[in-house]
């Protein structure tokens, strides 16, 4: 029940996202029950406990729980605070970078691919939003409430759990499953053009094709610019195109 | 647009705006969902979802890591789909496409702002009171301006969308055809981004070979 609870309030962990502090006062609005229940009868330090745990603090929001988890734990063992100061400095980088890679950039893709490759092959757009809100959040909730309990559990030893959960070994899974749907996502709309196109059309299908994939290809291999500096230059082709068209 | 559609879409943009960020990301926010809930609010769910998905292909690219600077593209696809719907077909979904990234991008100005107040709204307690009850009021104007935020990009998108339909319908050159051709070359560099994002070792040609020849035979012979 505890670890429902700080799982259900972990949900608002970035409310206080900034610039300085990133998440930290989050995090301290998150521990305040458990901060209230230990320094019970004494404002003055129970003040002095928020305003340190609001202290710069940054993490992937769904795997924030593994730390407060911890965090609870630890201050229930009686650990002293430069302890709990350096697992928190400690634990912030591999909790941002490893749910970045998780969810970021394999699971959200891979599940936003299948559905929407499902949704272009005839399933009705409803489905395929409850689909994808069901597939994303099964992971999405199951991970926040397992690293909770972990984290209340183990306290300071969290990162065994972390490390069992193999997450770089599933970002590679997931991810592949996110390349072959853009594969199926490609192959689909050449099949459909070439079987729904007029034969007329084939001169301007090969054309668009072409250009498609040349850009598809430099979207691959300039992958580390800004996405919007790669996204505005394909509304200028395009414009290109409709311009043509209309000379056409 | 009746009073209750405005109602209703308002308040998707402002659940979209909060999910995005402070409010549990559940992937509400996302355009694939804003996208399509829109269109079912207009009646044409399927131009919703074009619209949702070309948006989310664009921004899929996008990873949110640390302090990145992030486009909102949830309350923006709003817009977005209700220019898509009423200009309608292929392009209706190119026009709303644009129109969503560009509101998409203020959104972003806009969550650079939100995060400023809510530097301001900490620092506030670092000087003075960091009572318990203090921290829940910051709490409570984060989440409230969060949401007014989205809520006035989506009413914004929305207005502008209305505005532009007709003039773009009747200015739009080419047929739907072409329009579709437009979308796949408008798609292909975000798309190409995504699948260096996803790959795992960076190497996807073998991955992307077995996925091209299973939806080549699924859309040529398995469907109708």
């Amino acid at each position: 029940m505890k670890a429902f609870r700080l799982t259900l309030r972990l949900l608002l962990i970035q409310v206080l996202w900034n610039y300085r502090t990133l998440v930290g006062a989050g995090l301290a609005w998150v521990l305040l029950p458990s901060l209230k229940h230990t320094e019970t009868g004494d404002p003055e330090r129970l003040e002095r406990e928020i305003r340190e745990t609001a202290g710069i603090f940054n993490a992937h929001p769904y795997l924030c729980g593994f730390a407060a988890g911890a965090l609870i734990r630890m201050r229930e063992d009686g650990s002293p605070k430069e302890e709990r100061t350096r697992f928190r400095e400690a634990i912030r980088g591999p909790l941002g970078s490893l749910g970045d890679r998780l969810f970021w950039a394999a699971w959200l893709p891979a599940s936003v691919l299948v559905l929407g490759v499902g949704g272009l092959m005839g399933l009705p757009p409803i489905a395929v939003v409850l689909g994808f809100l069901v597939l994303f959040n099964t992971l999405h909730l199951a991970v926040r409430y397992r690293g909770t309990r972990a984290g209340l559990e183990l306290g300071r030893d969290v990162g065994d759990a972390l490390r069992t959960m193999q997450i770089t070994v599933w970002q590679e899974r997931v991810g592949a499953v996110g390349v072959i749907s853009v594969g199926v996502l490609l192959g689909f709309l050449a099949s459909r053009g070439f079987r729904l196109g007029e034969p007329w059309e084939l001169g301007a299908m090969l054309t668009t094709g072409g250009l498609a994939l040349a850009l598809f290809g430099a979207g691959i291999v300039v992958a580390r610019i800004e996405w919007w500096v790669a996204a505005a230059l394909t509304p200028g082709v395009a414009l290109l195109l409709v311009l043509l068209g209309a000379v056409h | 647009m009746e009073l209750l559609l405005w109602a209703l879409l308002t308040l998707l943009g402002v659940w979209a705006a909060l999910d995005a960020t402070s409010v549990g990301q559940f992937m509400i926010s996302r355009p694939l969902v804003t996208g399509t809930l829109t269109g079912l609010c207009l009646g044409d769910p399927l131009t919703g979802f074009h619209l949702g998905l070309a948006l989310e292909l664009i921004h899929l690219g996008a990873v949110p890591a640390g302090a990145a600077r992030v486009p909102d593209p949830g309350p923006a696809a709003i817009g977005g789909a209700v220019l898509a719907v009423t200009v309608g077909g292929g392009g209706g979904v190119v026009l709303g496409t644009a129109l969503g990234m560009i509101l998409s991008v203020l959104g972003g100005v806009t969550i650079v702002s939100q995060r400023r107040l809510n530097g301001r709204l900490v620092q506030s307690l670092e000087e003075g009171d960091f009572s318990p009850g203090a921290l829940e009021r910051r709490v409570r104007v984060a989440i409230v301006t969060d949401g007014l935020r989205g809520g006035i990009l989506t009413v914004m998108g929305v207005g502008v969308a209305l505005a532009l339909s007709a003039p773009l319908a009747r200015w739009w050159p080419v047929g739907d055809g072409s329009s579709w051709m437009i979308l796949v070359v408008l798609l292909a560099m975000p798309l190409g981004i995504v699948t260096r994002v996803v790959s795992p070792n960076g190497k996807p040609l073998a991955l992307l070979a077995l996925g091209g020849l299973g939806g080549f035979v699924a859309g040529w012979w398995l469907l109708p």
